[in-house]
């Protein structure tokens, strides 16, 4: 698998790296570049298409500094959401509640000692 | 919902993969696999670092054995869940396998993304009850007189298991040793590769 596949290196959506390696500060994070790259692996999408909606997902933020993966991978998640909106992969709504219920168990059932990840 | 103001962004990536995954467009395995095929872009070769400096370097290994967050610091690996370390070494003798059995804590900035597999319930609760048969299922059969030490991960400390050094390595160099070094045997799941087999 070729990264590069996925990456714009110099321009508006390039991937966040350090000492050339990808960049992350924090697990969801790769994951859910992760998720991203297995849908269009698997024919969800072309990239390309994600791409339009990266692109346009940072410059509404007005934050154009994209080396920071904190910011990055928000955007990146509101692009791939602007995306699903796009071919109805599925409700907005229900996405919220499904987060919601995440949340909730993320908070209490399934951790019960105070700390990121 | 911007996720930009959003207070938990790790449940909504959460809920967006069940979600996906529901609708038949992904599969949690495929998503582990992507991740590991960009393992070498995304962390465990940190943590291949510091295990191959210390197959090689005596005084390293000592000082990482004794002190790994000082240790693993000295080589630029620092941030979030790399702040308390411990090292556990794999012998003849003993084997060490890490879990979080509360959640999933994982020294992510020396290994990368954490594998599904790692936050399973199954995995969790089982590696602690019956190590040699999840081990097994990993594909990692030990001999029984080789005693297994259970490490579990907590807010304040996290586990790098060091693998044993591969038989027919002696004269290899860091930079040759590191591509022996996966992300499992650093969990304590699988050994480290033998050369010619990567």
């Amino acid at each position: 698998m070729e990264l590069e596949t996925y990456d714009d290196p110099g321009g508006l959506g390039a991937l966040p790296r350090s000492n050339g390696e990808l960049a992350f500060d924090a697990p969801w994070q790769g994951r859910l570049f992760g998720l991203v790259v297995h849908l269009c692996q698997a024919g969800a999408f072309e990239w390309d298409e994600f791409k339009v909606h990266l692109i346009a997902a940072i410059e509404d933020s007005g934050i154009d500094d994209t080396r920071d993966p904190a910011v990055y991978y928000r955007q990146f998640g509101n692009a791939f959401c602007r995306l699903a909106e796009e071919k109805e992969f599925f409700d907005s709504s229900l996405l919220d509640v499904r987060a919601d219920a995440e949340a909730r168990r993320l908070a209490h059932a399934d951790h019960d000692h105070d700390h990121d990840h | 919902m911007d996720w930009l103001s959003l207070s938990d962004v790790e449940a909504r990536v959460n809920a967006l993969e069940s979600l996906m995954v529901e609708k038949g467009l992904a599969e949690h395995e495929a998503v582990d696999a992507v991740v590991a095929s960009f393992e070498n872009d995304m962390g465990p070769v940190n943590g291949a670092k510091v295990v191959a400096r210390a197959w090689t370097e005596p005084e390293y290994r000592e000082w990482l054995l004794s002190d790994a967050t000082a240790a693993i610091a000295d080589m630029g690996f620092t941030g979030l869940q790399t702040e308390h370390i411990v090292a556990v070494e794999n012998t003849a003798e003993k084997h060490n396998v890490v879990v979080c059995t509360l959640c999933s804590c994982y020294p992510w900035t020396l290994l990368g993304i954490p594998p599904a597999w790692f936050k399973y319930p199954q995995y969790r609760a089982r590696v602690v009850k019956e190590p040699r048969s999840v081990l097994a299922e990993f594909g990692l059969t030990l001999p029984d007189e080789v005693k297994i030490d259970i490490w579990d991960s907590s807010a304040e400390i996290r586990y790098l298991v060091i693998p044993q050094r591969p038989k027919g390595t002696d004269g290899m160099t860091v930079d040759e040793l590191i591509p022996l070094i996966n992300r499992d045997s650093m969990v304590g799941t699988a050994l480290a590769s033998s050369p010619g087999s990567v």
